[in-house]
């Protein structure tokens, strides 16, 4: 699903070069649950940022299904984004004016959902995530537990074949981020491909493999176990365009 | 996806109120202001237009060679111009006498009042498109002793029930004359230059003003209306040949025909052409009117992308999941446009406050309509205006922030462009400046004139115009006012301040000292 070649990202400091990611080389594969770990600093995000899309690589080649992103203009990266991935961030980034309902809706009204199965999809993601009740209040009325909840379907109602998460768990108490997680593995079980950043061993364990980063370089890669039903995902473009 | 743009834009509003207010009035203040100019501007433009087939009337004016080299233009003809060219010159449609605003004494109930009219032509009425409400086109002033009443007099004279009672009933006026009611028609517009509450008819001034059958006074105005696809050059020698025929003796003498409905907007004459006039202030106006629009708009993009600052965590979501540069600008549009709605709102809230004084102002009664169309379109465009332009630079420049530098705070404070912001406060300053610079020349000037020494004491100096029956008791005036002590009364034949005559009966005036 992504294969990256002597990826490289750094920022220009006057003549020298301050190094972010220096020779990432990395294959991710359909179905696979990847956490990225390392210090602050090493250039976890960044990284989940070029894989996401989100920032651009200062050198380096990024295949995403085959396809050459870094040769890509920012509209047609914008699209393969779209696409194919949710994202999930550790300050939540819901919209504050708009309710639980309408900020999982968001991610569908930029897809040109047609309002009756927008409404049917909505609902059955809120059933799912148990926040039916809370569907009309806004987000300041919830926890942090909740928000992220939100955030996560918001992540997931429009199919994303890629969940990318920073941090996911950040801001959240050890019990609330177990059920996060739980969640991540459900979806990954349901072949869901999953990237996330994160400090926390424990939340590392639920995934499928660990990447270690230190000082903009993989030091580490590590495989827990074999994905679970990779088999089953079908490949190519799943979520039509 | 229009429902959640609403729903977005009303909940921002809501939620800063006080900020909300500030823009949506400072814009609102924008548009009522350009529109009461844009207004002021069409009125202004529609002068005379009503008429049908107003593009084919004219007004003869004639040149005369002056000491310097260059022409003295008159826009007045001698009475008996208009019915020989009705007789020789077949491009002419009609040919219409119209005399100067004459000032008439009526009577009801012994007590006397003034109105101002017109004598005129019998066909008056076929050319200006003034409607008849009541009494047969034909015949309307065929007749010496007819008149013709504007609503507004009739129902002075008549009461309000003068529908079906005004015609044939005579007036009285002063020295014991009397008319009789042909027809009532119309107020005129006050976008008509031609205004009066009477219509008397030619033959009756000419009876009380024998003199001006002659060729050699110029004493009214002389209108015609051509046939379409007329040469006008043309047209002016063939008029000055037949002026010629008649009059003889004036070798020098031009013709100009002047458009009617161009005569309010470039009253200044050159040589017997129209170089200007009213035209100057309407530029004026339609340029301060753009320029105050600019300035509220360049208001509502500063304040809009100061604030962005607290909107760009939501355009760094939107943007991951899922909006395209294309759709956060459209956000931010129709955003924009919403607001200006509601302050196009708000402006015709405030035209409708503004309005009073508006006219106290400027003398100029705006007769505003909102459903009709012309009115509505320029509410629209102006607001549809106001809405682009505001909201073109915060769209352009929200949609173009970065989600991975906003969510790292990058882009909140320091965002790229900020100079061009700063540009446009500048102009705005600038622009805001020049116009209070402005004022108050203006200011000043009307100052000037008001307070300025004229080495004449103005105070306790009252003019009371001789008419009806004042003319004969005249002394007994005198006395009276000289009984109560006041200082000094003099009588003079012409107008003292103007120095020109304006009585409808010369002649009859005397010399009095007091």
């Amino acid at each position: 699903m992504i294969r990256l070649r002597d990826i490289e990202r750094y920022y220009r400091n006057g003549l020298r070069k301050a190094w972010v990611l220096n020779q990432v080389n990395l294959d991710i594969k359909e179905g696979e649950f990847v956490t990225i770990m390392g210090p602050s600093g090493a250039g976890k995000s960044t990284l989940l940022n070029i894989i996401g899309m989100l920032e651009e690589p200062s050198g380096g080649s990024y295949y995403f299904y085959d396809e050459a992103v870094h040769q890509f203009n920012e509209r047609k990266r914008s699209d393969l984004h779209k696409a194919y991935m949710g994202f999930v961030f550790q300050a939540y980034h819901l919209i504050d004016d708009l309710t639980v309902y309408e900020n999982i809706e968001t991610p569908l009204l930029y897809r040109n959902v047609k309002g009756k199965e927008r409404k049917s999809m909505v609902a059955e993601i809120l059933d799912r995530f148990n926040i039916v009740a809370k569907k009309d209040l806004f987000p300041e009325q919830l926890s942090g537990g909740q928000q992220q909840l939100v955030g996560v379907a918001r992540a997931v109602i429009s199919r994303p074949r890629l969940l990318l998460a920073d941090e996911p768990t950040g801001n959240l108490h050890t019990k609330q981020g177990d059920q996060i997680m739980e969640l991540f593995k459900e979806l990954n079980d349901e072949g869901v491909t999953i990237i996330q950043v994160t400090h926390s061993e424990r939340n590392a364990s639920f995934g499928t493999r660990i990447i270690e980063l230190i000082d903009g370089n993989i030091r580490r890669d590590e495989q827990l176990r074999e994905p679970s039903n990779q088999a089953d995902t079908p490949k190519g473009v799943p979520n039509g365009k | 996806m229009f429902r959640h743009y609403l729903t977005i834009t009303i909940r921002n509003l809501r939620r800063d109120l006080g900020y909300s207010l500030i823009n949506i009035l400072g814009l609102g203040m924008g548009i009522a202001v350009s529109l009461l100019l844009f207004f002021w501007v069409r009125h202004e433009l529609s002068f005379d237009r009503f008429h049908t087939d107003a593009g084919r009337i004219y007004q003869i004016a004639f040149n005369f060679p002056a000491d310097n080299g260059q022409y003295d233009t008159w826009t007045s003809a001698p009475a008996p111009f208009a019915e020989k060219i009705g007789e020789e010159i077949p491009e002419a449609e009609a040919a219409l006498f119209v005399s100067f605003p004459r000032q008439l004494a009526f009577q009801k109930d012994q007590t006397p009042y003034q109105e101002k009219g017109l004598y005129v032509d019998k066909s008056f009425l076929d050319v200006f498109a003034f409607p008849l409400l009541e009494g047969r086109k034909e015949g309307l002033l065929h007749q010496p002793g007819f008149i013709v009443l504007s609503e507004k007099l009739a129902e002075k004279h008549f009461g309000a029930g003068w529908r079906g009672q005004a015609i044939g009933k005579t007036l009285e006026a002063a020295e014991d004359e009397s008319y009789t009611v042909s027809g009532v028609v119309a107020n005129p517009p006050p976008n008509s230059t031609l205004q009066f509450d009477f219509l008397l008819s030619k033959e009756d001034y000419l009876s009380k003003n024998p003199w001006d059958s002659q060729w050699g006074n110029f004493s009214s105005r002389l209108y015609l209306k051509v046939k379409n696809g007329t040469d006008i050059p043309g047209l002016e020698d063939k008029l000055i040949g037949l002026f010629r025929k008649y009059k003889g003796n004036e070798e020098r003498a031009t013709i100009s025909l002047l458009s009617f409905p161009g005569r309010h907007l470039y009253s200044k004459l050159e040589n017997g052409k129209p170089v200007g006039g009213r035209i100057t202030y309407v530029r004026l106006f339609i340029g301060a009117a753009a320029f105050l629009l600019l300035i509220a708009c360049i208001n509502f993009m500063n304040l809009a992308t100061a604030r962005a600052t607290r909107r760009s965590r939501e355009i760094g979501v939107r943007k991951v999941v899922g909006a395209s540069r294309g759709q956060l600008a459209g956000q931010f549009m129709s955003e924009a446009l919403a607001i200006a709605l509601i302050a196009t709102g708000a402006g015709i809230a405030l035209v409708e406050l503004l309005k009073e004084p508006f006219r106290q102002i400027t003398g100029t009664e705006l007769s505003i309509h909102y459903l009709e169309p012309g009115t509505l379109s320029l509410i629209l465009a102006t607001g549809l205006v106001a809405g682009l332009l505001s909201g073109s630079y915060p769209a352009f420049l929200l949609s173009s922030f970065r989600a991975v530098n906003i969510f790292r705070g990058k882009e909140a404070g320091q965002f790229s462009g900020a100079s061009l912001r700063k540009g446009l406060v500048v102009l705005q300053f600038l622009l805001s400046a020049c116009l209070i610079v402005c004022a108050l020349g203006v200011q000043r000037q009307v100052k000037f004139i008001m307070n300025k020494n004229l080495g004449l004491n103005r105070e306790n100096v009252v003019r009371v115009p001789m008419e009806g029956p004042l003319y004969d008791k005249y002394p007994s005036l005198k006395d009276e006012i000289s009984l109560t002590g006041r200082q000094a009364v003099r009588c003079f034949q012409s107008n003292a301040i103007y120095g020109q005559r304006r009585d409808p009966r010369p002649g009859v005036g005397r010399q009095g000292a007091g």
